[in-house]
């Protein structure tokens, strides 16, 4: 018997009531985890689940550093140039114009093995130019909280306060089970937003 | 140029640095509100002397000594916010640290945070501000005693920021607030001169049955060991009442910590060289007799994580049996008189400890730890109960410390792995002491 068979007849985006089903399964039965849900009423409509932003940030500060080379990047030249900001809760933290920060959702996931992620912005911050991931697939078995990619498109800085809604996350089933092992991904159990490690990615070398 | 004159140009030259150096200080970032008052009573302070014509309020003897108090009590406690910055604390804990305290203590008891390099914890329980207070009354008639918010700093090792479980010995450190109570109402200047002359005669009589000679010289030991006695016992009661509060807010962890302790930290007879600290046998003791009594009331059925509980027992019961602080009897004749007056005390202190932390004692006896423990096992943080509520602190702490313990009991060659799996439980720990504050802040604004 092919164990990475998928029990699952239906392939495609899960809704409500499959989200919820997965979520009251246990996590050792390859269920789904996000926690904490502060409102499940509000955040789980249609097809997928809204998660909220958290109150850690990664800032730029470009002034010391003149490009970025991922040959050459180590952990200390990363540090230079990105800093950890962390706002209590109940306090702003104000994105202005045309400024990229690096967020993280307030809730930890873990994805079961049959189950795909995708990140999308809710339409109302977007109306507001905020523009919440660019790298938003979630692998199956994925464990630990996204990192949102945050951008203000718009023309006046916007207070973001930690807690509120502003990814939504679709899943999906996929065809079958994935052998997913997040020991060996690069952000595994994050629960924050990391610095980047694309110097860690090995054929870089070969490639320059 | 008069030595006066030019006294007063330097306070007011420092009084203004002071005040510079503090708008630089509330540039920084912090987690908590109350960096922020510590800084504002500060400010306060230097304004109420530099908006007077100093010559008026300071008379001209007290020159000197106003100018070493600014340079050598006020501004060296500037560091402690300067150290307490977001980026250099544990930062997920302090709200919910600052719950337990006002919880406990009330709101105008106010805790910052900071680390320090020597490798200890430490709790500062006189309030900082007091002394700024004092200070202004002494020379104005402003009172800023209506201020009645109490700073108290508690110190972190640097290097162990993320460490979470070790921050269970914060219960201990609340624990000396208590401690201070119980020294101030009980171990007053009238029982230590009562303690002293009962002791005396007691040692005067245990000579006489040894009929060892009544010389002057002798009678000197006997009141150089009385004194010792009371310090050794004093030094117990100051460390045990804190373990036990510690115990009583946090559980078992309280006991975990300590007996994490014992591994690295060598024991010795209490004396003038370690502050006359109790053994830490002692001690450990003392909580695992409150451990096991508690244990036994637990509801055993479907709790297997009450197994593990047990094991954690019975490897303390060995190892008390093994390395018995009696020892120190033995070998120092005071520490066992000192040992003795504890032990006609312990149920008085152990009832003071129970009478001020009721009702908000931690009781471990829930259904959730295995749930709890499974999440660490599947790399999920501890935050939630199985019903979706947020789970208390100490239920983080406790979780923590049973999964860390199974493991290494479970896997006997984990060397290669231990510091990955501790370091990814502190980050798992610290996010589940996060989430556990908004949810519960949210849960409470959506009731109002």
């Amino acid at each position: 018997m092919n164990n990475n068979k998928n029990n699952n007849k239906i392939n495609g985006t899960l809704n409500k009531t499959e989200i919820e089903k997965l979520l009251e399964r246990p996590v050792e039965k390859n269920g789904l985890v996000i926690t904490p849900i502060l409102n499940k009423k509000k955040q789980l409509e249609g097809c997928g689940i809204d998660l909220r932003l958290s109150n850690q940030f990664i800032v730029f500060n470009p002034e010391q550093i003149s490009h970025l080379d991922i040959r050459k990047l180590e952990n200390h030249i990363i540090r230079k140039f990105q800093k950890h900001v962390i706002i209590p809760y109940l306090k702003p933290f104000i994105l202005h114009p045309n400024t990229l920060v690096l967020a993280s959702t307030l809730e930890y996931l873990s994805i079961p093995t049959n189950v795909e992620g995708r990140l999308e912005g809710r339409s109302s911050w977007a109306r507001h130019g905020l523009i919440i991931a660019t790298a938003c697939a979630i692998d199956p078995g994925y464990k630990g909280c996204i990192t949102l990619e945050l951008i203000n498109l718009g023309k006046l800085p916007l207070y973001l306060y930690p807690g509120i809604r502003l990814a939504k996350l679709i899943l999906s089933y996929t065809i079958s089970h994935s052998e997913y092992n997040p020991k060996i991904k690069k952000y595994y159990c994050q629960i924050g937003p990391e610095f980047s490690k694309l110097h860690e990615d090995q054929e870089i070398d070969k490639l320059s | 140029m008069l030595k006066n004159e030019y006294l007063l140009l330097e306070i007011k030259r420092i009084l203004s640095n002071i005040k510079r150096y503090i708008y630089k200080l509330e540039a920084n970032e912090y987690y908590s509100e109350n960096n922020k008052f510590y800084l504002e009573i500060h400010e306060k302070f230097i304004d109420i002397f530099l908006s007077k014509n100093l010559e008026e309020i300071l008379p001209s003897d007290f020159f000197i000594e106003f100018l070493i108090f600014l340079n050598h009590k006020l501004i060296p406690t500037l560091r402690y916010v300067k150290r307490s910055q977001t980026k250099d604390v544990p930062w997920s804990l302090i709200p919910n640290l600052e719950k337990i305290v006002n919880g406990l203590l009330g709101d105008n008891y106010i805790i910052l945070l900071r680390p320090q390099w020597n490798w200890n914890y430490t709790v500062m329980i006189y309030d900082r501000c007091e002394y700024l207070k004092s200070k202004v009354m002494e020379f104005t008639s402003k009172d800023l005693r209506k201020i009645d918010k109490k700073v108290h700093i508690i110190s972190f090792p640097i290097l162990e920021k993320t460490n979470f479980l070790l921050h269970t010995i914060i219960g201990h450190e609340i624990g000396h607030f208590y401690q201070k109570n119980f020294f101030d109402k009980n171990l007053t200047n009238k029982w230590e001169k009562q303690k002293n002359y009962e002791l005396i005669t007691k040692l005067k009589e245990k000579r006489s049955t040894k009929k060892t000679e009544d010389s002057i010289l002798s009678r000197i030991e006997d009141a150089k060991n009385a004194k010792e006695i009371i310090r050794i016992y004093k030094g117990m009661v100051r460390e045990i009442i804190p373990d036990i509060i510690g115990y009583l807010i946090f559980g078992p962890s309280m006991l975990f910590v300590l007996y994490y302790f014992h591994f690295w930290h060598p024991d010795t007879s209490p004396s003038i060289v370690n502050q006359y600290y109790p053994p830490l046998n002692l001690r450990i003791k003392i909580l695992q007799e409150l451990f096991d009594s508690d244990l036994k009331k637990i509801n055993t059925k479907n709790r297997s994580y009450i197994s593990t509980l047990n094991k954690f027992n019975k490897e303390i019961s060995e190892y008390l049996l093994k390395d018995d602080f009696i020892k120190f009897s033995k070998s120092s004749n005071n520490f066992e008189i000192a040992y003795e007056i504890f032990k006609g005390n312990k149920s008085k202190i152990i009832d003071f400890c129970y009478k001020k932390v009721n009702p908000k004692i931690y009781n471990f006896d829930i259904d959730n730890f295995d749930d709890l423990i499974e999440k660490l096992v599947n790399l999920i943080p501890p935050n939630e109960s199985k019903k979706n509520e947020p789970v208390q602190l100490a239920d983080i702490f406790l979780s923590g410390w049973i999964y860390i313990y199974k493991t290494l009991l479970d896997n006997k060659s984990i060397d290669k792995d231990y510091n990955e799996i501790y370091s990814l439980t502190s980050k798992l720990l610290l996010k589940a002491s996060s989430s556990i504050y908004i949810h519960e802040h949210y849960r409470g604004a959506i009731s109002e």
